[in-house]
């Protein structure tokens, strides 16, 4: 079939109470804002048409992000450009969710290889917990179990995918800036982190959030 | 901050936007330029009351006005509860994340009788004493409305204010009020006073029942001035009537995630057993124009995909061609599917049908109600078995081959001929099947009956009957089963004890409110959903109360009874009660208020279409 849409891109930041929106949802909730936008956005053919809409990289429930991908098209004979797209967009879409700027993708989301995040631990002595944590970083080995698609679990070393690790303490929290394995090849979720780190701290932490803050490819740039 | 505490509770529990609110249409006002907030409770759970157009006609129609905020609130699922309590959350609204508890209104709308416990589970949440009389300051004032206060006497004690009828005006005028009176520094009762004197609101503690010696109510006596009978509101001018052009638009799924527009209010019908039927009249209709312009504002401004007519009865409208096709021009283009919940089978002509199927072919529901042309005679469900048959030669010939059909049992007259009926007419629906697809292979039909036992209820010529006991249900769910002889039908039937219960509470009097302040002590919440209904401890409720359900549910009551809910006007005259009662002990019809009107007492001056 001839293609009768033109591929755009779009990155948005989700933020505040958009962060409880789970990636199911995000669906619905995109298509509902192109709709309200008018945005002449391409459906699939047959029996049943949809809006076509993909998200190539999932966020955790709860985790901000300032570089989320949703990839889309736009019907060929009705064009509009990617700046007003995401002009549109921005004026309906719900608190928390803003489009950064859209554009014709660079590449194909399959070489989505890493992501950057930034951990806050919010604690009430944070010198003691980003000592922890730095030494927790520092170790040879940090064994996890990591859930297979398949429902099992697999014995990783951790160590081996945590990238450019920077830790910080600022009053009231430690702040971890870290890369980790994202796409198709192998995905590190944040949590895992997390989780393997708090069950090794003594210091005391009041709550942990996770924001994503870049989307690599293969060569370590940012992902167009 | 609560705020804060509120979102790291929320990524523990089940779906958790549900709690966090921030969805597209919210509306978020500057709490410093607000006189009144209003928060209003769904008292479910945020995918059931999200679903609920009342709340949405009310909350655009007070967040319409610059001094108002009204606010969202629903009930916790059990999980996310039990996360409030141990971390100290009270209720909230959704919208500004801030305790109800200091709001000026809180407000619940009572859909359905299972939901009274969940009330007093919500006001407890909240931090509030659940019952009124605990309560002394101004604020908050709790209010409730909705079809259950056309009998309110099982919440009295809960609750300060009931607004009877259709909110749409009062609530303004409440609201307005209370404004008024909260900057001159009034107190509650001084509020509660001014409050009796407008139409539609009763003011429960204003009123003062005896009781004869056997258990029945003797008087119902006004005091502070309060009128002797509170009449319901009715919105005259129903084509000009505020009507929302956005909906907050969930997050997640909840049961009816699409566009409604209200084309019609009132039934015309008089089903002798239904008490919406009685409740909501006149029969009052939108223009097709306004209909029109109400469907395209809400699609263009919540993206919605599909749009729902609401309303008792759609093909009742006096233009109901026009309308659909009007409609259907637009839907078809904006790519836009129309949902048709309410057509009725006995002017579900032909060319609706195609009308339908145009958008989609989803299966046929019938609600026949009875097994019997005697016994749909008696309850006035005019259609006849001919009627329903040819509908379903339409529909199987268009494609058709599943067929739902709701029937009572239990109703009043009901004998186990009528029970056998049921299986007879289903059967002929059948056969009516196969004769149609002769021929055809791998045709099959697929008929299913859900059974519920019939529940009595105020306002409706049946408000004097008995319920039917467990047994004769029993009896008659078993002859049904003996009746059918063939597995492509399948039948299904409603839980017994929430039937009684719902009996029960429907025309229960103020000695419910212990038992139900009982039964939610002892843990009944949610009591609607399957998983979370617990007879046994209603049971105990009872018990310890010292009150007999069988009293409320299952007594016959005579034509000259002090009903619990006398002074409660819906506008339905007891003597056209009492007429509807005799003519059905008869099994004589009676016309619908299209045909001719009966003089069922609703005023002219109600706006209703063919009120005489
Ligand atoms: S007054 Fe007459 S027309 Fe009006 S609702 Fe009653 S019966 Fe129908």
């Amino acid at each position: 079939m001839v293609k009768d849409y033109i591929d755009i891109r779009a990155v948005f930041s989700k933020e505040g109470r958009a962060v409880f929106i789970s990636h199911l949802d995000l669906m619905r909730t995109m298509q509902r804002a192109f709709k309200r936008a008018k945005i002449p956005v391409w459906h699939t053919k047959g029996y049943n048409p949809h809006v076509y809409i993909m998200f190539p990289l999932a966020l955790s429930l709860g985790a901000e992000s300032e570089c989320e991908i949703m990839d889309f098209g736009i019907n060929m004979d009705t064009p509009m450009t990617p700046q007003e797209v995401a002009d549109r967009l921005n004026s309906t879409l719900p608190q928390g969710l803003k489009v950064v700027r859209a554009y014709a993708p660079q590449t194909s989301h399959k070489l989505i290889s890493a992501a950057e995040y930034e951990i806050s631990f919010f604690s009430d002595e944070p010198v003691k917990l980003s000592e922890e944590l730095k030494n927790y970083l520092s170790q040879q080995e940090i064994p996890v179990e990591k859930k297979t698609k398949k429902g099992g679990v697999t014995a990783i070393n951790l160590k081996e995918h945590i990238k450019n690790p920077e830790v910080k303490a600022a009053d009231d929290r430690v702040l971890l800036k870290v890369a980790l394995p994202a796409g198709v090849e192998i995905n590190i979720n944040p949590q895992l982190l997390i989780d393997s780190f708090l069950s090794t701290s003594s210091a005391p932490i009041s709550n942990v959030s996770v924001k994503r803050t870049k989307i690599l490819d293969l060569n370590g740039n940012i992902f167009i | 901050m609560l705020k804060d505490k509120i979102q790291q509770i929320a990524l523990q529990a089940q779906k958790p936007a549900r709690y966090v609110g921030g969805e597209y249409g919210s509306v978020i006002k500057d709490k410093s330029k607000i006189d009144v907030r209003f928060a209003f409770c769904f008292p479910d759970t945020y995918d059931v009351g999200m679903s609920h157009l009342g709340m949405k006609i009310l909350y655009g129609l007070k967040n319409a006005r610059e001094n108002f905020w009204c606010e969202r609130v629903f009930a916790p699922e059990k999980d996310f509860e039990k996360l409030m309590r141990e971390n100290g959350i009270p209720l909230y609204a959704l919208e500004s994340m801030d305790p109800i508890k200091d709001f000026d209104f809180i407000g619940f709308t009572l859909q359905y009788e299972l939901c009274y416990t969940t009330v007093l589970n919500m006001l407890d949440l909240a931090g509030l004493p659940v019952r009124a009389k605990d309560r002394h300051g101004l604020y908050p004032i709790v209010v409730a409305g909705g079809p259950c206060v056309c009998n309110p006497e099982p919440l009295v004690d809960f609750i300060d204010i009931f607004i009877l009828g259709e909110g749409e005006e009062v609530n303004l005028e409440l609201m307005d009020l209370y404004n008024e009176m909260k900057k001159k520094g009034a107190s509650k009762e001084e509020f509660l006073i001014a409050a009796s004197k407008i139409g539609g609101i009763y003011v429960p503690s204003f009123y003062d029942v005896e009781y004869n010696d056997d258990k029945t109510v003797k008087a119902i006596t006004p005091k502070n001035g309060a009128p002797q009978k509170v009449t319901k509101r009715v919105i005259k001018d129903f084509d000009s009537v505020y009507y929302p052009e956005n909906f907050v638009i969930p997050f997640t799924d909840i049961v009816h995630d699409r566009a409604v527009v209200e084309v019609l209010r009132g039934c015309i019908r008089g089903c002798r057993f239904c008490q919406a039927g009685y409740i909501y009249r006149p029969f009052r209709e939108k223009s097709v124009d306004t209909i029109a312009k109400e469907t395209k504002a809400l699609c263009d401004n919540t993206g919605y995909e599909e749009v729902s007519l609401s309303s008792l009865s759609t093909s009742d409208h006096t233009k109901i061609n026009e309308m659909l096709n009007t409609l259907a021009d637009y839907t078809d283009k904006e790519q836009i599917s129309l949902a048709l919940p309410s057509l009725r089978i006995d002017n579900f002509s032909e060319e609706l049908l195609e009308k339908i199927q145009k958008v989609r072919k989803t299966g046929l529901t019938f609600a026949a109600e009875a097994g019997t042309q005697r016994l749909r005679d008696v309850i006035n469900k005019n259609i006849t078995e001919d009627e329903i048959l040819s509908t379903c030669k339409t529909a199987f010939e268009g494609g058709y081959n599943s067929v739902k059909l709701y029937f009572m049992l239990g109703l009043p007259t009901e004998t186990l001929e009528d029970i056998e009926g049921i299986a007879v007419l289903t059967q002929k629906i059948v056969d009516l099947f196969y004769e149609i697809n002769k021929g055809k292979k791998g045709k099959t039909v697929n008929i299913s009956i859900s059974t519920a036992t019939f529940v009595p209820k105020p306002h409706t010529p049946f408000e004097f009957e008995p319920q039917a006991t467990e047994e004769e249900i029993k009896e008659r769910q078993k002859h049904l089963l003996d009746c059918i002889s063939t597995r492509k039908i399948k039948c299904s039937y409603h839980n017994q004890n929430v039937s009684l219960l719902e009996a029960v509470l429907a025309r229960g009097d103020r000695k419910l409110c212990d038992v139900i302040y009982e039964a939610w002590r002892l843990g009944c919440n949610l009591d609607s959903w399957d998983e979370h209904f617990n007879f046994e401890l209603w049971q105990k409720a009872f018990e310890r109360c010292g009150v007999n359900p069988e009293f409320y549910a299952n007594r016959k009551r005579s034509f000259d009874e002090i009903m619990p809910w006398e002074h409660i006007d819906y506008m339905i005259s007891k003597e056209f009660l009492i007429r509807e009662n005799k003519k059905a002990r008869l099994a004589i019809t009676t016309r619908n208020c299209k045909e001719g009107c009966s003089g069922c007492g609703i005023k002219k001056e109600c706006g209703g279409v063919y009120c005489g």
